[in-house]
C-alpha cells in the first residue's frame, strides 16, 4: 500500500462520519414540516358527533355529507390560525366551497368571542373540546385543513396555515375537477 | 378496590398524571408499554409517556380506549400509523422507504471487517524472511 492509500485508509472512517452526518442533517430538515400528509388521504372522514359551537344542538358526519365539505381545525389559541382567517373568509364569501370549522381543544366562550372579533367564515362549527375528533383525523396541532368531497372521501390534507398558493393550486383544481 | 388502586399506582411512574382504571394487571402493563412505543407527534424525540403535551395526553387517553376496548397491540399500532404515520413509531416497519436505515448499520460493520482485513494482510506481508531477521541482527549487534 503506497502511502498515498494508507492516507486515504485513515481518513475513511472521518469522511464516513461527515456523511452520514449530513444525510441526517437533510433527513431531519424533510421529516420536519409533513410528517405524514397522506395518512389518511382517499379514506372516509371519521364519524364522529359533537356539539355545535354555536347551538345546544349535536351535529354528525352524516348530517355534512352530499356536498364537498373544507373542514379547518382551528382554536383561538392558536395563533398560527390568524395567519390563515382572512383567507378563509374570503373564500366563504365566495362561496366556492362550504367551510366547516372544527374548535380544537378549546373553549367554547373563547371560540365565540374570537369569531365575534375576526369574522365567522364557518357555515358550520363543531366543538372538539376533548381533541378526541382531532385523533381520528390525525391533527398534531391547529390549524390543519381537510378537504372531504361529497361521499365523505377526505382528498387534501394541509398542516399548519392554508396559503393562496396552497388554495390555488391544491384545492382549486380539486373542486373544479368535480364540477 | 385494592387491585384497582394497584393498577393505578403502575402508571404514576412516567410524566402523565392520567389515573387510568384497567380491568387486568396486564392490559395496565400493555398501556405501559405501548405509550412507551410511540413517539410524540408534536415534540422533538420524546415519546408518549414522558410528554406533557396536550396532543400526548389525548394519545395516552386514546390507547387506553382502545385497549379497553379490547383491541390487540397490532391493531392499536395500525390505529396510530394510520392516523399519525410512520413517525409515531419508534420502531419502524421495514419498506422500500426504511430500507437503508435497517440495513445501512450492517453495510458499516461489513466495511469495517472488510478494513481490518486489509490491515491485517498488509501486516502479515511486512513480517521479515528469516534472512532479514539474520541480516537486522547483524547490523544491530
Amino acid at each position: 500500500m503506497t502511502r498515498r492509500q494508507r492516507k486515504i485508509l485513515l481518513a475513511s472512517p472521518l469522511l464516513g462520519f461527515f456523511a452520514l452526518a449530513f444525510i441526517l442533517t437533510i433527513g431531519f430538515d424533510v421529516g420536519r414540516h409533513d410528517i405524514h400528509p397522506s395518512s389518511l388521504l382517499n379514506k372516509s372522514f371519521p364519524e364522529f358527533e359533537l356539539p355545535s359551537l354555536h347551538s345546544q344542538e349535536t351535529i354528525q358526519l352524516s348530517d355534512l355529507l352530499g356536498e364537498p365539505r373544507l373542514f379547518n381545525v382551528w382554536a383561538s389559541w392558536c395563533s398560527a390560525c390568524r395567519t390563515e382567517h382572512n383567507l378563509l373568509r374570503q373564500i366563504a364569501e365566495r362561496n366556492d366551497v362550504s367551510i366547516v370549522g372544527i374548535n380544537y381543544k378549546d373553549r367554547r366562550h373563547d371560540a365565540l368571542s374570537w369569531l365575534f372579533e375576526l369574522g365567522d367564515p364557518y357555515s358550520l362549527s363543531i366543538l372538539d373540546s376533548s381533541g378526541d375528533l382531532g385523533v381520528e383525523l390525525g391533527v398534531y396541532g391547529a390549524p390543519e385543513t381537510f378537504l372531504m368531497d361529497a361521499k365523505g372521501v377526505i382528498r387534501y390534507k394541509h398542516v399548519g396555515p392554508l396559503t393562496e398558493e396552497d388554495w390555488t393550486n391544491q384545492i382549486v383544481p380539486i373542486l373544479t375537477s368535480w364540477d | 378496590m385494592f387491585a384497582s388502586a394497584f393498577f393505578v399506582l403502575a402508571l404514576s411512574v412516567g410524566v402523565g398524571v392520567d389515573d387510568f382504571q384497567f380491568d387486568s394487571q396486564s392490559d395496565a402493563n400493555r398501556y405501559s408499554r405501548l405509550i412507551e412505543e410511540f413517539r410524540c407527534p408534536k415534540c422533538l424525540n420524546t415519546n408518549l409517556a414522558g410528554s406533557d403535551a396536550p396532543i400526548a395526553q389525548d394519545l395516552r387517553r386514546a390507547v387506553h380506549r382502545l385497549i379497553s376496548e379490547g383491541k390487540t397491540d397490532k391493531e392499536i399500532r395500525t390505529y396510530m400509523r394510520d392516523r399519525y404515520g410512520d413517525f409515531i413509531l419508534y420502531n419502524p416497519r421495514l419498506t422500500p422507504k426504511t430500507l437503508m436505515l435497517w440495513f445501512t448499520p450492517v453495510l458499516l460493520v461489513l466495511a469495517g471487517i472488510w478494513l481490518i482485513l486489509r490491515l491485517k494482510d498488509r501486516r502479515s506481508s511486512v513480517a521479515l524472511t528469516a534472512e532479514e531477521i539474520e541480516r537486522l541482527r547483524d547490523l544491530t549487534s
